[in-house]
């Protein structure tokens, strides 16, 4: 048990908090490996926690001063209990206590909070939110998912920036998805190197020139699901609308297959013919079973999980964070950034 | 229980004042309360029966609780075990090789059994007719002494303990005794047995506190039907815990524990943590006790080499602070309601059975497709 990563876990977070979450927890205290530190109000924790299994030497709750909302899906107050919960879970990153928060929080306030509180993993260096998306198989390997960054829904990049997002990235996907080699391309108009706008072409000038890289040119929107690449680097207001985009075209592949199995008989055998298709495609396509997206480039990782997420996700985001921990993200990332510096420097990161 | 206890002035023996006489007696199960055995499985079962006494896995902590009670207070050591006669040697063995001294040793007969099949598998008449019997024993000996029980969450020890407090306290007389047999299935002479022991008794109340291990990570909410009677631990240190607030172990033997923790079971200064915040949170122990062990016990121990140092202390302690867990009412010891608790025991075991088997189900189309859309 001992030198294991300890993963903070924000109890506010989510529609259906805390009650998904805590389960969540208390199931992984039980199989998993990470310490876990609550954060939420410590006798409501208390007192859900009588109903379920857990391991006390694997889980342990620090209080926080916010009352959880009375009802569940209510955004303001949602906002409100993240706004007083979170600093105190950030505070346990910044005081060393902890090494990764999970959090269902609305993501634009987690972003706003855990951007003001931590500090970046090499200084100078903005941070970014990254997002898992399904493609078709990838040579790089058999990881169903490439990796899209920046998400955020920030209003625009620099080529410095860009060129920060592509190396972090690229050390996620070797570090956490196992990609030796992890190809990455930039997000624009065209494939060509002149198309798109100026910060993504002195951006793609720029990657070229790294030694060891594996970038693999620009890329479309429409060439993220086909596998083109395995990190996909972007301004965060276009990554957040790509990443809009595919979530709604999942749900609207699912409610279509839902539809189909109650509207006919034969639809439904030709469903049943088509199951384990049907079954992988909801396994990929599924964005509230991810684990969540990490925020990465600041000195600690933090997980923002989709407030729509299930106690399954929630637990995947808490496994994902330990991994993430165990692997040592953070110091790939942190070296990967130095060793590149002049040029996301030079480009105005 | 024991500030509750009924008047036994009319039927207490003479108290006796022996310097051998114990102070206290230890009444233990055997299997998921001491060692780590597997019952659910015939390679389990098998294994139980057959591994020496060196390779027995004992249920982490509570070697080092055990030897450290039975150095104290001239404590005596009861172990009243559902494991068959066969297993006599083996089991003494262990006790010898672990340092621990164990006054007796009650084993199941199955041979004897054999012909009564609803017997082999009940624990509530076999247990039962065992507590009272070495009750007997006990006042032979040593009087009245009273006794601390430890039991675990696999089968119904929570039941056994409560019923043998309230039988020999006379909560529970022996025509409602009678019907209770019968409802959890025990033969005639099984309950021509526990009655003829149970004459013989005096009214008493000595039981002061019924441990029961989590083992198989019941939820503590499992137990709130017994009415603040069981103290359900997830581990050792909890149950030092307890007994240091009741003035029953010491430094000695929580520092004992926690290392042991430590340096067999590789848990570190956050899983000592846990354990004893959650012990606070949960009324396993006061606050200040919490405090007390964490802040002035443990960082003068080895296990501050695990990362438990006096800053360390100073954090748990701040912690234990942020929240008072809630003080408990005090109620009135009364008989429980035993035909439903064994009925919710067996259900719950059931139910937990069933959960682990549709765990182990993978979801098919149907599930997913039937399920509300977003």
């Amino acid at each position: 048990m001992a030198n294991q990563p300890t993963i903070v876990v924000d109890t506010y977070g989510g529609n259906a908090a805390p009650d998904a979450i805590l389960a969540a927890a208390a199931r992984q205290s039980l199989v998993g490996k990470a310490q876990l530190l609550l954060v939420g109000d410590a006798a409501e924790l208390q007192r859900r926690l009588a109903g379920l299994s857990y391991d006390p030497m694997r889980l342990r709750i620090v209080g926080a001063p916010a009352p959880y909302p009375r009802q569940t899906g209510d955004a303001l107050a949602a906002t409100q209990a993240a706004r007083a919960a979170l600093p105190v879970a950030l505070g346990l990153l910044v005081d060393g206590e902890g090494d990764a928060l999970v959090t269902a929080a609305p993501p634009g306030v987690a972003w706003q909070l855990a951007r003001e509180t931590l500090a970046s993993v090499v200084p100078g260096v903005a941070p970014a939110l990254a997002s898992v998306v399904p493609t078709l198989p990838r040579s790089s390997g058999d990881d169903p998912f490439a990796l899209v960054l920046d998400v955020s829904g920030e209003a625009a990049a620099t080529a410095g920036q860009l060129i920060a997002f592509a190396v972090m990235g690229a050390a996620y996907a070797k570090v956490v998805s196992g990609v030796r080699q992890p190809q990455v391309s930039l997000l624009s108009t065209g494939l060509g190197l002149e198309e798109g706008p100026p910060a993504v072409v002195a951006a793609h000038r720029a990657l070229k020139r790294i030694a060891g890289f594996q970038f693999v040119g620009n890329v479309r929107a429409v060439d993220i699901p086909r596998g083109y690449a395995d990190v996909v680097v972007s301004g965060g207001y276009t990554g957040h609308a790509v990443r809009g985009l595919l979530e709604g075209l999942a749900d609207l592949t699912i409610d279509a297959a839902r539809y189909a199995w109650k509207s006919k008989v034969t639809w439904r055998a030709g469903l049943r013919l088509l199951s384990p298709g049907v079954g992988m495609l909801k396994r990929v396509s599924e964005f509230k079973e991810y684990g969540g997206s990490p925020l990465l480039g600041l000195d600690r990782l933090v997980l923002v999980a989709n407030p729509d997420s299930s106690e399954a996700a929630l637990a995947n985001a808490i496994r994902l964070a330990s991994k993430c921990v165990r692997h040592g993200l953070r110091d790939e990332i942190a070296r990967q950034l130095e060793a590149t510096r002049e040029l996301w420097q030079e480009e105005g990161a | 229980m024991s500030e509750l206890r009924t008047d036994t002035s009319a039927h207490a023996a003479p108290v006796v004042d022996d310097p051998r006489r114990p102070e206290i007696v230890y009444r233990w199960d055997l299997d998921k309360t001491y060692v780590q055995t597997d019952f659910s499985s015939v390679r389990g079962l098998l294994r139980a029966a057959t591994e020496k006494a060196e390779n027995k896995r004992v249920v982490p902590g509570m070697r080092a609780l055990l030897t450290a009670l039975s150095r104290r207070h001239r404590a005596r050591i009861i172990v009243v075990s559902g494991s068959p006669t066969q297993m006599r040697a083996r089991i003494e063995a262990m006790f010898r090789l672990h340092g621990v001294r164990c006054d007796k040793l009650v084993l199941k007969d199955f041979v004897g059994r054999v012909r009564k099949l609803r017997s082999v598998r009940a624990q509530v008449p076999y247990k039962l007719a065992a507590h009272l019997d070495t009750r007997l024993w006990l006042r032979e000996r040593d009087a009245d002494v009273d006794e601390i029980c430890f039991g675990d969450d696999a089968e119904v020890d929570a039941l056994i303990y409560c019923l043998y407090t309230d039988i020999v306290a006379r909560r529970v007389d022996a025509t409602r005794l009678r019907s209770l047999l019968s409802h959890v299935g025990a033969y005639d002479d099984e309950v021509r047995h526990i009655l003829g022991s149970l004459a013989q008794l005096p009214r008493q109340d000595p039981v002061r506190r019924v441990f029961i291990h989590l083992d198989t990570r019941s939820p503590p909410s499992r137990y709130a039907a017994y009415q603040g009677r069981v103290t359900a631990t997830f581990n050792a240190l909890q149950i030092a815990l307890s007994l240091q607030e009741d003035g029953l172990a010491g430094a000695v033997e929580v520092s004992a524990v926690a290392e042991a923790l430590v340096s067999g079971f590789r848990v570190d200064a956050h899983g000592l943590a846990g354990s004893i915040e959650d012990a606070a949170r949960r009324g396993i122990c006061s606050v200040a006790t919490a405090e007390y062990v964490a802040a002035e016990i443990l960082p003068s121990t080895d296990v501050a080499r695990a990362g438990f140092s006096a800053s360390f202390a100073d954090r748990v302690v701040r912690r234990l602070r942020q929240a008072p867990p809630p003080i408990a009412p005090t109620l009135p010891l009364a008989p429980l309601a035993y035909e439903d608790l064994f009925d919710a025991e067996h259900l719950f075991a059931r139910t937990r059975k069933l959960a682990r088997k549709a765990a182990e189900r993978v979801p098919g189309l149907g599930d997913f497709l039937e399920s509300e859309g977003r």
